[in-house]
């Protein structure tokens, strides 16, 4: 929100030169964004606008942090009326509006306002009108209350707070056309809606050249009502901004009688009647403060005065313990926002850091993040490298309001995205081998509210010109056995997909292979379910091993996989099984055959194995073969 | 002969010498106990006067352990152009292919670290959350300008029962990781120290420092005592080891509605102050909400984008290149 610096200087005298304001002020109030020239761009809180988005109200903070008197801005002295002959006020919806002040004035000669006022709009970012609307902008940035003055003569009857109708139409004075409906507050006469209540005035009543009598408001509306309708209608003003973030009743009594007073002096204007209805006392809010809990919730070790004495400087009042709030700080409730006061002023570079004396509890990492951490190790290990990807991709859960058109849904895998890195950075390397762990999202029947989503973790390896298959299973087979799980199934469940299964038939992962890129996704949550850390000795063997390699010939649609399974289960006394090599050719061994050879290690616990009776194994497994497949033996 | 000559046919002799016979055959020549050059210019010092035997005597003495280096320079130079003849010790290394870690995982993993040599504890919590958790909870009002920090996401027809309300509750992309604050204070009682790191989302334009995801790490202390000094005594600790011992750190007021008081915290780099954390004091309401007595417990909470961090510390320009998937990025880590 902009000031102007001089506005500031004539209420805190004190107030540094702007280069040292824009250095001290943060460390005590608020962030102070820019300045430049007389402009100072001062972040208000979104708690504050009631006390704070006002320059008398950074003038008191400025007072209180760099010493001083406040100067407050002189006021008329003025008494409402319970009624008046000039014109009228009702509140028909008094749960949205608290207080209405309206206030007549007349003999007025509509001119531009003065030079110094006009500077001020300027430096605050707004565009000098005319003397009365000028000074209605103008007690807004001194008092922090939106006003607005209507041309009396073109009011019909009784100015009325109330809902407007469903489509009721209004034309702002900028010219803007809005539709409100029947939630939406309006300031309206016998004729219709005058203004937008808090948001924006109404073309119809609005000051003019040819204004001489006016009526000038200054209400209290409820926050969280003039927030919808400002979103629902797209206007945001200086007005909505501020009744938005709710601003105290009080300011608006404060504001007529500065108004007032300015009226007279840049106006000339004949000052009438003043009526004030709805909410004109505000109960008193007050708070005991007591230093000794101040100083536990803060760790300091300060004395009642002195944080009295910080309250005080802040425009609060003290009596013994007791502490009035001032009526403007909305923001203030409770003790804690007495505290925050209280140490802000005091400034946290005074405020000593203390080691925490606490029981010594057992720390530590919760199970899947100390996984996440072990599968990063095992595949940075293996020469993978981890990507981040969007949550936002193509899948079943859709987001209401989307921020593109590709970005409507959220991911339900991590695929899409790995093949498109992969595809990415073949233009840069030879290989790509990456991998990336995330949540994804899934549909459908949701059990628990856990289950909406799933930490997965994703692989993706790729070279230019061989199959990745068999490397992405190597290391999905040496990720598990390092995490701990070690008894998995993997069956084809599609053509070119392969399903990972635990005994109990959970699902755990999958396998994928599209040209050359090969793919696999593990559900993380599952594999930590499974996963265990135990281990057990087995004795080292005492008696030698003996290998063998085994030949076979096969038709060319036999599965690897199902030849090798025949193999595992042919002979109990088989330790070990590797397939060493594999290949087709017409000439050698035949159309549509291929020719696999295993490496297969036998190994007995309790004697020496002879050729006799690895001979019998063998011909045991070749037997299963046979009975299964066409197979040739060389 | 003199020392001088001594000294000169030596450097001639041990020049040619191609093997360690040869160079044996020089030692023995010059060194050796019976005939050797030297030895014999030392035995015959007794026959020399004193003034002589002073001068010379010293000089003889220093030239044999001269010789005596050189022979065994020489002797190690022969042995290794020996083995240097069959293999080639010159050839480069083989590239071991090695897998990097996201930046974003590498800074999570060091804050991890720091954070447990100070006992905390590291939880996650869900992406997806309720409104209740992400705003109400967490003393956000409704139809508050407030709730304007947070530009959410939400979901489509993913209405959930909240069972402890008892009725429907929007659900939304969690915009911070704060609603693991609420989440784990209604399963555990203090004392206790956390983080939560996590992804979060913000519906807004992307730029070169604003992302529609990114991440956080949030922090709770919560105890009987747990103040605010603690506060600046844990976090000075955490961004000193973080950034380097002696860096400065710089707490400011601010605004949050989950804490009072709340306060920012900066870090001077190069002599800029630059904003890494929102923190402050558990809101007494938030205690409320999660059905602890404000009075009995207090505690502070902060939270600093991991992105940020991970910007200043490794000096990434754009916030856009986390998520681009490009190993020539994520391979300088």
């Amino acid at each position: 929100m902009k000031f102007s610096y001089s506005l500031l200087k004539k209420f805190a005298s004190k107030i540094p030169a702007p280069a040292k304001f824009i250095e001290e002020f943060p460390l005590r109030a608020f962030e102070v964004e820019n300045v430049n020239g007389d402009t100072i761009d001062i972040a208000i809180p979104a708690n504050r606008y009631s006390d704070a988005a006002s320059h008398i109200g950074i003038a008191r903070l400025a007072s209180a942090i760099f010493g001083g008197r406040l100067k407050e801005p002189a006021s008329a002295n003025l008494k409402p009326k319970s009624s008046s002959k000039k014109f009228s006020v009702k509140i028909s919806a008094p749960k949205l509006c608290s207080r209405y002040s309206g206030l007549y004035a007349e003999k007025i000669k509509i001119q531009p306002s003065p030079k110094w006022l006009q500077e001020i709009l300027v430096s605050c970012g707004l565009r000098p009108i005319n003397n009365v609307v000028d000074i209605m902008n103008y007690v807004m940035l001194e008092i922090g209350q939106p006003m607005h003055a209507f041309d009396a003569n073109l009011v019909s009857g009784a100015i009325n707070v109330r809902l407007a109708s469903d489509k009721e139409k209004v034309t702002t004075i900028d010219g803007g056309n809005y539709e409100l409906s029947n939630s939406d507050l309006a300031i309206a006469d016998d004729k219709g809606v005058l203004a937008i209540a808090g948001i924006k005035g109404g073309k119809r009543a609005e000051v003019n050249s040819q204004t001489e009598k006016i009526i000038v408001e200054a209400a209290n509306f409820e926050a969280a009502n003039i927030y919808k309708t400002s979103r629902r209608i797209n206007l945001t003003t200086d007005a909505s901004l501020r009744f938005g973030h709710g601003l105290s009743s009080v300011l608006a009594e404060r504001a007529i009688k500065r108004t007032a007073k300015l009226l007279q002096e840049i106006c000339g204007a004949k000052i009438g009647d003043w009526l004030d209805i709805g909410q004109t006392k505000l109960p008193k809010k007050v708070l005991k403060f007591d230093a000794e809990k101040f100083n536990k919730l803060i760790g300091l070790d300060l004395n009642q005065k002195t944080c009295l004495n910080y309250l005080q400087t802040l425009g609060f009042k003290i009596r013994g313990k007791i502490v009035e709030i001032p009526p403007e700080r909305t923001d203030v409730a409770i003790f804690e926002d007495l505290a925050e006061e209280i140490v802000n002023l005091y400034g946290y570079d005074k405020m000593p850091s203390k080691i925490p004396h606490v029981a010594l509890l057992p720390s530590g990492y919760e199970d899947l993040i100390a996984l996440k951490d072990k599968v990063r190790q095992i595949l940075s290990g293996f020469g993978l490298s981890e990507v981040y990807n969007y949550s936002f991709f193509p899948g079943y859960v859709e987001v209401a309001n989307p921020i593109a058109e590709d970005k409507k849904y959220l991911r339900g895998s991590l695929f899409p995205q790995l093949e498109k890195n992969v595809e990415d950075n073949l233009r840069f390397y030879d290989g790509v081998r990456i991998f990336e762990i995330g949540k994804i999202f899934k549909s459908g029947v949701v059990l628990s509210f856990y289950d909406r989503e799933e930490l997965s973790l994703g692989l993706a390896i790729a070279g230019k010109d061989q199959n990745s298959l068999p490397e992405i299973k190597g290391i999905v087979d040496q990720l598990l056995l390092g995490i701990g799980l070690a008894d998995y199934t993997i069956i084809q469940s599609d053509l070119n997909k392969l399903t990972i299964e635990a005994p109990d038939h959970r699902y755990i992962g999958n396998f994928y292979a599209r040209g050359k890129t090969a793919l696999a996704e593990l559900n993380l949550e599952t594999v930590l379910d499974l996963a265990s850390e135990e281990r057990e000795y087995q004795p080292i063997p005492k008696y030698p091993s003996v290998m063998r390699d085994l030949s076979v010939v096969v038709g060319v649609d036999t599965r690897v996989g199902k030849v090798q399974n025949i193999i595992e289960n042919g002979s109990h006394l088989l330790d070990d099984i590797d397939l060493l090599d594999w290949y087709e050719d017409p000439k050698k061994i035949g159309n549509s055959r291929k020719s696999l050879t295993f490496r297969l290690i036998f190994q007995a616990k309790d004697h020496t194995l002879t050729d006799e009776e690895v001979g019998k194994e063998m011909e045991k497994i070749v037997a299963a073969l046979e009975d299964q497949f066409e197979v040739e033996v060389r | 002969m003199n020392l001088d000559s001594v000294k000169k046919s030596f450097s001639e002799e041990i020049k040619n010498v191609k093997d360690a016979k040869a160079l044996e055959s020089v030692r023995v020549r010059y060194l050796g106990r019976k005939d050797g050059e030297i030895t014999k210019i030392l035995r015959s010092l007794k026959d020399l006067s004193p003034e002589e035997k002073r001068k010379v005597g010293p000089e003889a003495n220093a030239l044999k352990a001269e010789l005596e280096l050189v022979l065994e320079k020489k002797l190690k130079s022969l042995a290794a152009s020996q083995k240097s003849s069959s293999v080639d010790l010159t050839l480069p290394g083989k590239k071991i292919p090695f897998g990097h870690l996201h930046p974003l995982t590498q800074m999570e993993d060091r804050i991890k670290e720091i954070f447990s040599t100070l006992n905390f504890s590291v939880v996650e919590g869900p992406e997806v959350e309720t409104e209740h958790y992400n705003f109400d909870a967490l003393n956000i009002p409704a139809n508050h300008p407030a709730r304007d920090m947070w530009d959410t996401f939400w979901l489509l027809q993913n209405e959930i029962k909240n069972q402890k309300f008892k009725n429907l509750e929007r659900l939304l992309l969690r915009t911070h990781t704060s609603p693991m604050q609420v989440r784990y204070m209604e399963k555990h009682r203090p004392p206790f120290q956390i983080i939560v790191p996590g992804r979060v989302f913000r519906f807004e334009a992307t730029d070169a420092s604003h992302e529609i995801n990114f991440h956080q790490v949030e922090g709770l202390m919560v105890g009987t005592d747990v103040n605010l000094a603690n506060f600046k005594y844990v976090i000075e600790e955490f961004l000193q080891q973080l950034f380097g011992a002696g860096t400065h750190v710089r707490f400011r007021p601010s605004y949050f509605p989950f804490v009072e008081p709340g306060l920012e915290v900066d870090v001077q780099l190069n002599s800029k102050w630059l904003e890494v954390m929102g923190a402050g004091m558990v809101h007494p309401n938030v205690f409320k909400a999660v059905g602890y007595n404000p009075k009995e417990v207090q505690g502070f909470a902060f939270g600093m984008g991991l992105e940020r961090l991970a910007m200043i510390k490794y000096k990434i320009p754009d916030i856009r290149m986390f998520y681009s998937g490009d190993l020539r990025f994520i391979n300088q880590f």
